[in-house]
């Protein structure tokens, strides 16, 4: 019983230290590489020096708030691919494996990849903690946007769209008003390692 | 010319005229079950009529500066906010742990606020039902400011909007503690008891 009792505990322990801070607008992200569900990897170094700007998408497969914005998800990846900008989605939780989300992919028609984060190393790194969270990288990897997509999850509600107007504000060289925008999404469910 | 023969028009009047229609009415909906025609099943909403929304928890719309308010007030006691949403599965599976956290500390100078992240819309139609079914039967409140970022920003910096998320004030009213995601029983109880000792 004792040591049930501290099992607990330390657990206890370790689940509120794994609280972490996320990076900040203006920092540099730590470069990564991660397979995409059809088992290509993708490095980010690499996608950063190809393209004018990179979004990275933690996303999930059962999160409500994350599937809410599948379609709005793709329409991102049709309208900012074309513009030299590149789509990334990041499956970081624990229970979603590569078999559901090229399921999830194949289902809702998505085109832009969806990197496996095993572990939850990426998402720890960056401090992601909730589906659907997106950062927006330069093509040095300075963080210049992080947060939202938009500010509803019912796209009749839509009054901000935080993402697509940073991206057009970075795209058009001009300075992006709104660096940080936080809404409501499903906790991204973890492996704690430390 | 007018042709002869029977005009439904000229022979009866416009009082007559509408107690038939009335008459047609009626029958219509005493045989329409025989005909198979049935109204839609209507969804089940405690929430829709006055009568039901009665029997309800008490939610009240709430803007960050209000709950910190009440937590200034409340200084003195332990104080665990749990943000949560109908839609959140994970946030469900903890509310019976966290519920029980009321009855274990009862006596102990330990609140719980349910703060619920739906949308106002929802109030009457979804989150005052789900607590029901959770047997809540103290005030909760719903987030209600002018932008779901002005509470999530309001409540903590550490906070992205993760549900759920659990905030821990000590007894002097100091946040001690974001805890998001999903905690069970065990980890709740230990973190009070720490702030209830100190």
């Amino acid at each position: 019983m004792k040591q049930l009792m501290a099992c607990a505990l330390l657990f206890s322990t370790l689940a509120v230290a794994h609280d972490m801070k996320s990076l900040k607008v203006g920092e540099s992200v730590p470069p990564f590489a991660l397979k995409n569900y059809d088992g290509k990897e993708l490095s980010l170094p690499k996608v950063l020096k190809e393209n004018k700007l990179t979004v990275l998408m933690f996303i999930s497969t059962e999160c409500p708030v994350s599937n809410g914005y599948n379609e709005r998800m793709e329409q991102l990846y049709a309208t900012y691919s074309k513009k030299g900008v590149a789509v990334i989605g990041i499956n970081a939780n624990k229970a979603e494996d590569v078999k559901a989300i090229a399921e999830h992919a194949k289902k809702h028609g998505f085109e832009f990849p969806i990197l496996k984060d095993e572990r939850n190393k990426v998402a720890d790194q960056y401090g992601a903690q909730v589906t659907p969270e997106t950062y927006v990288l330069n093509p040095t990897g300075k963080l210049v946007y992080h947060g939202r997509i938009d500010d509803s999850r019912n796209p009749a509600k839509v009054q901000s769209h935080d993402l697509a107007d940073a991206l057009d504000k970075l795209l058009a060289g001009k300075e992006v008003t709104v660096t940080e925008a936080k809404a409501f999404g499903c906790t991204i469910k973890r492996i704690v390692t430390d | 010319m007018r042709k002869a023969g029977f005009r439904f028009k000229d022979t009866i009047t416009g009082r007559t005229r509408r107690g038939f229609g009335f008459l047609i009415f009626v029958l219509m909906m005493v045989a329409a079950p025989a005909w198979g025609i049935r109204a839609a099943p209507a969804e089940p909403d405690p929430g829709g009529s006055r009568a039901g929304r009665r029997d309800l928890p008490r939610v009240d719309k709430i803007r960050v500066a209000d709950l910190k308010e009440i937590l200034r007030k409340d200084s003195g006691k332990v104080i665990l906010v749990n943000a949560w949403a109908t839609w959140c599965k994970p946030c469900q599976d903890e509310i019976p742990g966290i519920l029980r956290l009321r009855k274990a500390f009862r006596g102990k100078p330990f609140r719980l606020i349910l703060l619920s992240a739906d949308d106002a819309d929802d109030l009457n139609k979804k989150v005052r039902p789900m607590l029901k079914k959770f047997k809540v039967d103290f005030q909760s409140y719903l987030m209600n400011d002018k932008s779901d970022q002005a509470f999530i920003s309001g409540m903590s910096s550490e906070w992205n909007g993760a549900l759920p998320t659990s905030f821990l004030y000590d007894r002097t009213g100091k946040l001690k503690a974001t805890l998001v995601g999903e905690r069970n029983y065990r980890q709740f109880e230990d973190e009070v008891t720490k702030l209830l000792e100190n």
